[in-house]
């Protein structure tokens, strides 16, 4: 076939979480359809709260995903508090940052070497790595099961935390525990740094490829923003508080798409760890902006395929943060808190910065506590129309590669933002004709 | 947290009728066991549910598993059978590898691969389901012979087999 003609059609991209398919179809040198599709179908959780009491909407919200599954239950948490001015105290708001850091961890440390690793080395699957990369795969499945442990003691399951509820924890990990996880953190940064040696190494396999864009994450002026903050941007210079998100997020729906796209200030934004490290990056801690300078980010940067490299940063942010709240912990006394939680009628907005980005959650209760209306508004979503974009700009760059190569690009790039598809497909708000 | 050598593990999802056996199994197990006065020998319990890849992580410091799980293994509906990890092939087919794309067999030869199974026993309980169908409910046939199952995986830690 002429590197003039491009037919594909991937239906459905691999190691990615939920269904995405690519369409591109060129002729002559001439594009004529460029296309990432969302074929999932919605999946109805803001209906599924709707008549729910106050304490049990995080718990199933949470299951929108199983991956950040802790991020959906704070996000979630948050926008209850928020709608009925519920104060949380100093050790609950520590150990919901410690579950954060844990699954940022998890997460991260799943997808870029499982997922995306493979796209680094042209192998399908990490699977080959196993008897070629034994070293790193063992070590990569170390980390992994550390961070699982950790969500694990502190929310009481690996995922879909029990023990995280609407103004308290409902049970409090034990000292010994603790100490006995901060020793492996501590332990594992050596761990982290052998795994930034071998991304190092493979760097130089990342495509060359930008697009300036809108970058959209939370920011807070006491550290790297992941639990608390408000809503920044590279467009805009104040800060927007998590309440006005609408504003910022600007859901639409295309026909493409059975999942809504977002736009701000330009035509597409990211979110995302390299959103975050662009919005955030001179808060870091000195060993994760050493590691990101050694992996090649030095400030703001407009590739979307270093989003992998900042997860990586983020894994050793996340580690030394962990270890800062377990010594906290350490050194306070813990005490099982039971506050007296009284309904009130109220609306309120939550978010969180989750591995993919940043996560709201927005809810509307009367004054019985059942919620009236919920909306949740996942990254991925809000990554779409971005994918969209880089598409565009992609495909005419790449095409004399041949269709093969940019297929394989157009699908690296597409795990490069990490997307968790099925979480994204969104209630869809639209208007029937007939 | 100090792991006990032995664990017994169950796989599977509640929500599709009898793939949930191996998790029915581990409560029925767990039930059993509570009965007896506290063992501090007494294998981990562990309801796993669809774990993925993050099955790795409970094979660490263990000298045996006992997996619970259902399946299609050629025998009628109901029925169980014991075997070890080399005596079944897998016949799933997978094209690439995903979170979704999971199966035991599999899942093991990638740990022997790893070097995550060496010196370890490891023993597979695999009941033939009758319903996958959306339900949190056992088949009949399956509900029947699950505790027999149960019994069986109860002697063998008991006799250290």
């Amino acid at each position: 076939m002429s590197k003039n003609n491009i037919n594909i059609h991937v239906h459905h991209v691999t190691r990615i979480e939920g269904h995405g398919d690519i369409v591109v179809d060129a002729k002559e040198g001439k594009i004529e359809k460029v296309q990432w599709q969302v074929p999932e179908a919605p999946r109805f959780f803001e209906a599924m709260v709707k008549g729910r009491h106050f304490s049990e909407v995080a718990t199933i919200t949470s299951r929108i995903c199983g991956i950040c599954s802790i991020g959906h239950t704070l996000a979630s948490l948050k926008a209850t508090e928020a709608a009925m001015d519920i104060k949380i105290s100093e050790t609950t708001r520590v150990l919901r940052e410690l579950l954060m850091h844990g699954e940022s961890l998890q997460s991260h440390i799943l997808h870029v070497c499982y997922l995306v690793v493979p796209d680094l080395l042209r192998v399908n699957s990490v699977l080959p790595l196993i008897q070629s990369h034994t070293d790193v795969v063992l070590l990569v499945t170390k980390l992994h099961r550390l961070a699982n442990e950790l969500c694990d003691a502190v929310g009481g399951r690996t995922t879909h935390p029990i023990r995280a509820r609407v103004g308290r924890f409902s049970m409090l990990p034990d000292k010994k525990q603790l100490a006995e996880f901060k020793t492996r953190l501590v332990e594992s940064v050596d761990d982290l740094k052998k795994l930034a040696d071998v991304v190092k190494s493979l760097a130089g396999n990342i495509p060359d490829f930008t697009r300036e864009t809108e970058y959209l994450s939370l920011t807070y002026d006491k550290e790297y923003a992941i639990y608390d903050g408000q809503c920044i941007t590279n467009d805009i210079k104040k800060p927007i508080p998590v309440s006005e998100y609408k504003g910022v997020v600007n859901e639409f729906v295309v026909p493409q798409s059975t999942a809504k796209y977002g736009k701000f200030n330009r035509a597409s934004f990211m979110v995302g760890a390299l959103a975050r490290y662009n919005n955030n990056y001179k808060q870091l801690s000195p060993l994760a902006t050493t590691v990101a300078n050694m992996l090649g980010l030095n400030g703001v940067n407009y590739n979307p395929f270093m989003n992998n490299i900042a997860q990586v940063v983020e894994s050793v942010f996340a580690v030394e943060r962990a270890i800062a709240h377990i010594d906290w912990l350490l050194n306070h006394d813990l005490e099982l808190e039971t506050p007296e939680i009284k309904p009130k009628e109220g609306k309120g907005a939550g978010a969180v910065e989750v591995p993919r980005g940043v996560l709201f959650h927005e809810y509307e209760y009367d004054s019985k506590g059942l919620c009236r209306k919920a909306n949740c508004v996942i990254p991925t979503n809000l990554n779409h129309n971005n994918i969209q974009l880089d598409f565009e700009k992609m495909v005419p760059e790449f095409m004399h590669l041949g269709e093969k190569e940019l297929q394989f690009h157009l699908e690296m790039l597409v795990r490069a933002y990490d997307p968790c598809v099925s979480c994204s497909t969104h209630y869809l708000d639209v208007k029937l004709k007939k | 947290m100090k792991r006990n050598k032995t664990a017994v593990i169950g796989l599977g999802n509640r929500l599709l009728s009898d793939e949930g056996a191996g998790l029915y199994a581990v409560e029925l197990l767990r039930s059993k066991l509570e009965q007896e006065p506290l063992d501090p020998l007494a294998p981990d319990l562990v309801e796993a549910g669809t774990p993925g890849m993050n099955l790795l992580h409970q094979l660490d410091e263990r000298d045996k598993i006992i997996f619970i799980d259902a399946g299609n293994c050629g025998i009628a509906a109901g029925q169980y059978r014991r075997f070890l990890p080399q005596d079944a092939v897998s016949l799933k087919q997978t094209k690439n590898y995903s979170l979704h794309e999971f199966d035991l067999i599999r899942f093991l030869e990638i740990a022997k691969q790893m070097g995550k199974t060496t010196n370890m026993e490891i023993a597979v309980y695999c009941i033939q389901a009758a319903d996958m169908s959306l339900s949190e409910t056992l088949s009949p046939v399956v509900q029947q012979n699950l505790p027999n199952l149960v019994q069986d995986v109860y002697n063998e830690i008991r006799s250290g087999n």
